[in-house]
Parts: C-alpha cells; sequence; structure tokens
C-alpha cells in the first residue's frame, strides 16, 4: 500500500495539477520581468540588492497570503480537501512554491530583465546593444544575504500560516498580526533590558562588562529564526488539517 | 463500506442538527438522500466525506475515519458539491491533472459520458455555462468510479432534456462495486433510479430502507375518487386527482411515489416507522 503521509508520485503529480491550474504564475513572470528591465534601464543596467530584495520579499509575502484563496470559497475548500493526496503533500506544494519556485522565478526574471534593459539602452541610444556575462548588473551584498534568505523564509511563514488561519483579507490581517506581535515583543524586550539594567544597579558595573561578541548575538538570532519558521510552518500545516468546510459561509 | 454510528453534529451549542445517526453504505446502490431546505442534507454529506468532523460518534470509510482525509480514503470518495468551479484549463489538462488521483477512472466512459451530455469541445473549461460545466464535473465524476459517489442537488442548473441525460448517465455509471448517494428535494428528478431512500428529518434518519421494501410495504394510491382513500395515512389533492399512501395490506405492489412517500414520513413519521419494524 501506498504511504498515506508522503509519496513521490503522489506529490509530482500533486505539484503538476498545482502549477498547471494555477497559470498567474506566467504572468507574474512576464509583470516581474518588464518591471525589473525597467528599474534596470532606468538604473543604467543595474540593480542593487535592496531594490531587488525588497521586491522579491513583498511579492512572496503577497503570494503567501494568496494561498487562503484555496479556502475563500465553500468550492475552492472543498476542491482543495478532497483531492487525493495527504495534507502534508498540499501543505509541500505551497511551502515549495514559496522557497523553490519563487526564488527561480527571480532568477530567471533577472535573467531576462537584464537583457530586455540592455536592448531598450540600445534602443534608446540609438547604438549597438553592450551584451554581457548573465547577472552582470545583478547587485548581490554577500553580508547582507544570510540576513535576508533568514528574514525572507521567516516572513513567508509567518504570512503562509496567516493565509491557513484568516480565509479572507489574509494579508492585511497578517499584517497586523505581525504588528500587534511585533509590539508586544519590543515591549517585552524594553521591559526586560530595563530590568536588566535595575538590577545591574549601577553604571560601573556596566562598564565592567566585557566586551559584547555580535556573532554570538548574530548566531542566536538565526537559530531563534529558524524555530520560528518551523513553528508557523508547523501552526499553519495543522490549522489546514483541522480546517472543516462548515467555517466558509459563502 | 461507510459506517455511520451514534453521529452528531450542531452548529450551535446544544442545539443539534444531526443527532445519534446510525446508517451504512453498503456497496451496489443509488441512495437518495431527501429532506426539506435546511435539514441538514449538505452538512451531513460533507461530514460524510470528512470535510467536518461530527462532535459525537464516528463517521469510517473501509475502517478509517472519514475526518483524516487520508490518500487511500479520499480515492475512493468522490463528492459533487451543490457549487463547484472548474479551473481555466482544457478539457484534456484537466483530466491529465485530475484523473492520475483516482485509480479507477475510465477515459471511455469520460468519453462517453460527454457525449451523452452532447457537450460541445472547447479550448477552455471556463467558456461553458454553467449547466455545461455541471454536466462536465458529472461526466468525470462518473468516470472516476469510485466507490462512494456523493451528489448533491446534482439535477439543479440542469434543463429538462439534461435531467433525462443525467438519469441514463446514472444508470451507466453504476456498478455493483459503488454506491452513488444523491441529496436532493427535487425528487421527482431521481424518481426512477433511486434502489434505496434516506429520509432526514427533526435531527435523524427517519427512513432507511430499499425502494422495494418500501413497495411492499405502503401502498400508493392515484385516484379521482376521494373514498379510495380510506385508510391513507397522508393524501393530498394534485391537479390530476388525489393522491395518497397506506399501509399495503394486500401484498400488491404499486410504484413508489417519492413525493408522497416524504410528505407522509414528515407528517406521521411515528406511523411510517412502524411499518418497517
Amino acid at each position: 500500500m501506498e504511504n498515506q503521509i508522503f509519496s513521490f508520485g503522489r506529490f509530482t503529480a500533486y505539484l503538476k495539477k498545482y502549477f498547471s491550474e494555477n497559470r498567474s504564475i506566467r504572468l507574474q513572470l512576464i509583470i516581474l520581468a518588464g518591471v525589473f528591465g525597467a528599474l534596470m534601464s532606468i538604473s543604467g543596467g543595474s540593480i542593487n540588492f535592496f531594490n531587488l530584495s525588497a521586491a522579491m520579499f513583498i511579492f512572496a509575502i503577497v503570494l503567501a497570503s494568496s494561498f487562503s484563496a484555496f479556502f475563500n470559497t465553500k468550492a475552492n475548500k472543498i476542491k482543495f480537501m478532497l483531492t487525493p493526496v495527504s495534507q502534508l503533500e498540499k501543505f509541500m506544494a505551497m511551502v515549495v512554491h514559496l522557497y523553490v519556485v519563487v526564488p527561480i522565478m527571480f532568477a530567471v526574471v533577472l535573467f531576462i530583465a537584464q537583457y530586455v534593459a540592455i536592448l531598450v539602452t540600445a534602443l534608446f541610444t540609438l547604438s549597438m546593444p553592450q551584451f554581457t556575462m548573465p547577472y552582470a548588473g545583478v547587485e548581490i551584498n554577500k553580508e547582507l544575504l544570510c540576513p535576508y534568505l533568514i528574514s525572507y523564509f521567516s516572513a513567508t511563514a509567518f504570512y503562509l500560516m496567516g493565509a491557513m488561519i484568516f480565509t479572507r483579507h489574509a494579508f492585511l490581517k497578517t499584517t497586523g498580526l505581525s504588528m500587534l506581535l511585533g509590539f508586544i515583543i519590543s515591549m517585552l524586550v524594553a521591559i526586560t533590558g530595563t530590568l536588566q539594567l535595575v538590577n545591574l544597579a549601577a553604571m560601573e558595573r556596566l562598564q565592567q562588562l566585557p566586551d559584547t561578541d555580535f556573532g554570538v548575538y548574530q548566531n542566536v538570532g538565526y537559530v531563534i529564526s529558524v524555530i520560528m519558521i518551523i513553528l508557523f510552518l508547523f501552526i499553519g500545516y495543522m490549522r489546514m488539517c483541522e480546517m472543516e468546510t462548515n467555517e466558509t459561509k459563502k | 463500506m461507510l459506517k455511520v454510528e451514534e453521529m452528531a453534529f450542531s452548529y450551535r451549542r446544544n442545539e443539534y442538527l444531526l443527532n445519534k445517526l446510525n446508517f451504512d453504505i453498503t456497496p451496489g446502490g443509488v441512495y437518495g438522500l431527501l429532506g426539506k431546505n435546511g435539514s441538514g442534507k449538505s452538512t451531513l454529506l460533507y461530514l460524510l466525506t470528512g470535510l467536518m468532523f461530527p462532535h459525537i460518534g464516528t463517521i469510517t470509510i473501509d475502517g478509517v475515519s472519514a475526518g483524516k482525509r487520508l490518500p487511500q480514503t479520499l480515492q475512493n470518495i468522490y463528492l459533487l458539491p451543490e457549487e463547484f468551479d472548474l479551473p481555466a484549463v482544457s478539457a484534456e489538462r484537466y483530466v491529465k491533472n485530475n484523473a492520475s488521483f483516482y485509480p479507477l477512472f475510465n477515459r471511455e466512459q469520460f468519453d462517453n459520458f460527454l457525449q451523452i451530455f452532447e457537450l460541445p469541445q472547447v479550448k477552455d473549461l471556463s467558456q461553458y455555462s454553467m449547466g455545461q460545466k455541471k454536466k462536465f464535473i458529472v461526466s468525470f465524476a462518473l468516470a472516476t468510479n469510485t466507490p462512494l459517489l456523493f451528489m448533491d442537488e446534482p439535477t439543479n442548473g440542469m434543463d429538462i432534456p439534461s435531467k433525462s441525460q443525467f438519469r441514463k448517465a446514472i444508470a451507466l455509471g453504476m456498478s455493483d462495486e459503488r454506491s452513488i448517494v444523491i441529496s436532493t428535494h427535487q425528487v421527482r428528478d431521481l424518481e426512477s433510479m433511486i434502489d434505496r431512500v434516506l429520509v432526514l428529518h427533526d435531527n435523524t434518519i427517519l427512513l432507511n430502507e430499499s425502494v422495494l421494501k418500501i413497495a411492499e410495504k405502503m401502498e400508493f394510491v392515484h385516484t379521482t375518487s376521494k373514498d379510495d382513500l380510506q385508510g391513507c395515512i397522508y393524501s393530498t389533492f394534485t391537479p390530476q386527482g388525489f393522491v395518497g399512501v397506506r399501509p399495503n395490506l394486500d401484498g400488491i405492489e404499486t410504484s413508489v411515489d417519492l413525493e408522497v412517500l416524504f410528505n407522509s414520513i414528515i407528517t406521521n413519521p411515528e406511523v411510517v416507522k412502524s411499518l418497517f419494524i
């Protein structure tokens, strides 16, 4: 008997169905290539890391929220829930979309955009196009890459969880929730910090503290982020498994 | 195959829509699930397919809880909901995308059903009208050959010729290994094809009997004279005359009038139930 939790054959069949019925991907690809092509043309054939990462980040969290469309009507919910694949496979398809397909899509988009920008520049300057190496105009900040990837994965996991919890207006509601959580966390940090200062009692003792190793704090931050990613995905998955049809009135 | 034991479900606290339901669905029959609007027919179908979870009791399909939604269970059931949506892909692509999940899917049968419904070929399924979409999805549902097929108000939105095409398709799609549960309040549409009747009323299944047994126990009277209605537990006047139902004391079987049967059950539930004890 086939494994009821995960079967590679079943998962690939589901991925085929998932991406075949999700036609907006092709449209997204064209629009993004156009936008990046225009941006690169304006900025002399290159794109900086900030613009690139911000665009990818916003695109991915909006996409993650859009997965609530699987549940926003009774008909969609029934179709999704009764497809004969495991709940894990259904959830994994969304994760693959966010964590594998989107980065690949951006790589393809940037590849196309660079040559679009070269051709557009040549057209406007009435000169021969100066072709360069692929991705020559794409700036990658190696120092910021790791923190960016961590924040990309955790934010998309959070918005994916939000899409499983809020079946309507998922993006707005998840953003509201993240702001609320952010406020609570910053309050907690502020209170803890103040208490610590009170406990230390005197500024002299503060001055005696050994030099802080920020690398350790950074690593602790990464570990916490990875734990949060797993937690958000787990909550999203559990919520999807426990979803019922009657939650949608429409 | 499908077993419901002591099942209860409510939308509001302490107000059960379905209470203490016990019944089986065994292979080889078309079940007509009848009930008034709001009696919980669609809810029951969602519970049977694992789309909702019972608050009390169990629902199992081949011994596995329906609510687990395991692939093995899901590939043995197909629910055609009252409202549905088809993706904007070609019919060919739709079949390629979905048929592989149903091991008993039969392409030849599918094409045959499309022919029965006289569906034109289109580039994209979104080009079909609502009625055509329904015919397409009915064809797919029947061709999956799942042992359990649930249909929620399948004839809604179908015109008169389509309803007879639907009956033909159901007859062709039926087999001894398969059960089809059709939930409807349009009993006339299903009269000739139902093997077993499930009547949902007052939060419970009031009747769960085969049409043969009903014909054996109840006599359906169609007459122009009111005097012929003696002994009827339910009767009414129609433009064609009087119709009624009474206990079958002569042993002569009459054809079952589902509308009269349904009305007799909801007006005199205890009397009807006593006939089947």
